[in-house]
């Protein structure tokens, strides 16, 4: 049975892939047991896994190499000097950004002042009501009372309704005597 | 060793431990991190871009960032893959921002064809003196550089990390923002590629 060039290609390039995560240890033990098996039985395989280990091996010829000898300092004192420079312009940062946010929302502050005011008002509703029935209820005692009310220019000289009263009442009693 | 409320496998990790204390405020643990990955970083970053004095730059600024991210940190990963993920980044973004202002090229050829051709040149060039002679470790170097040039930006990058870094398929994917088949498929490439440039100096 003949297979497509790309279908081999692909199996090949599947076979390949299978062979490098091999050999970077990282399959399965099925994956892994496969692959000796084919490293057991098919030769180029193995020339291939050989070549691909030994051209690896070959970037430990890169040099090496390290920081200079004031990188960790410089590093430190730059880090360092960058925090005190972000830490001067955030306070800075958070009032313009407090100003922006607020020029964004300009209803907010409107919102605000009109709470408040419809509070003050009701505040100023509510004393009212109260001194309303306060009146109110002077005016009832009053009436209550009205017979005191021709005698009114003596009502200075007396403290309270109950003294008037007590007033009142000696009067009536003396009238009822007979005049000598 | 810095507590935790709710249990995280990396808080096992030396180097997580080092950049709690660092959150708490601890400025010599941050310098101590500096001393433990500065050569990595460079090493990386060299091999990448194989200019020494930018690659401390950008080694230089990996740590800022994780300075100026110490706040917002939590431990969802290995420590040096939270690291090496900064690092790529950065080396992407540099890179991105290169190509755009048009300006050199920060690694050879990504064609092993080309790197062979010219590496076949400068071997011609030093076998003029001496027809006999055997490469030695400079030019042995010097052809891997090159063979290391001839890969793409991703394939060297997973190169690097696994070689160098000793990163296991789902370290590289997690830096990379890859999943374990296509890091597979990255490195088969990769090393694919390396062998046709390499063989024949073995």
């Amino acid at each position: 049975m003949s297979q497509q060039p790309e279908s081999v290609d692909e199996d090949l390039d599947e076979k390949l892939t299978e062979l490098v995560s091999y050999l970077d240890g990282e399959l399965d033990d099925t994956q892994m047991n496969e692959i000796e098996r084919l490293l057991l039985t098919d030769s180029a395989a193995r020339s291939h896994a050989d070549i691909l280990s030994r051209t690896w091996g070959l970037l430990d010829s890169l040099d090496d190499v390290s920081a200079s000898g004031q990188f960790t300092q410089q590093t430190l004192a730059t880090i360092s000097a960058e925090v005190i420079k972000d830490d001067r312009t955030s306070a800075g940062r958070r009032v313009q950004n407090l100003a922006k946010t607020l020029a964004q929302y300009k209803i907010v502050p409107y919102f605000l002042v009109g709470i408040f005011g419809a509070g003050v008002g009701l505040a100023i509703a509510g004393m009212a009501q109260e001194k309303r029935e306060a009146e109110s209820n002077v005016n009832a005692v009053a009436l209550e009372h009205i017979d005191l009310l021709p005698s009114i220019e003596l009502y200075d000289l007396v403290p309270n309704v109950a003294t008037l009263k007590a007033l009142k009442l000696s009067s009536e009693e003396t009238q009822t005597e007979p005049d000598e | 060793m810095v507590s935790q409320s709710l249990p995280n496998q990396y808080l096992a990790d030396p180097d997580v431990q080092l950049m709690m204390q660092v959150i708490s405020g601890d400025d010599s643990a941050f310098e101590d991190l500096v001393k433990r990955y500065q050569d990595r970083l460079i090493g990386f970053f060299y091999h990448l871009i194989r200019d020494r004095t930018a690659a401390e730059d950008m080694a230089q600024e990996v740590f800022m960032r994780v300075y100026k991210a110490r706040e917002r940190y939590t431990a969802r990963a290995r420590f040096s893959t939270w690291l090496f993920r900064i690092a790529h980044n950065l080396a992407s973004n540099q890179k991105r921002g290169l190509a755009r202002r048009r300006e050199i090229p920060l690694s050879g050829s990504s064609d092993p064809e080309e790197a062979v051709r010219r590496e076949q040149e400068f071997l011609a060039e030093k076998s003029a003196l001496m027809p006999t002679r055997q490469i030695d470790s400079k030019e042995t170097q010097h052809i891997v550089r090159n063979a290391l040039d001839s890969l793409n930006e991703r394939q060297k990058t997973a190169v690097l990390l696994h070689k160098f870094e000793g990163m296991s398929y789902q370290d590289i994917g997690e830096i990379m923002d890859l999943n374990v088949v296509a890091v597979k498929s990255l490195l088969s490439r990769a090393r694919g590629n390396l062998k046709e440039v390499l063989e024949r100096h073995l």
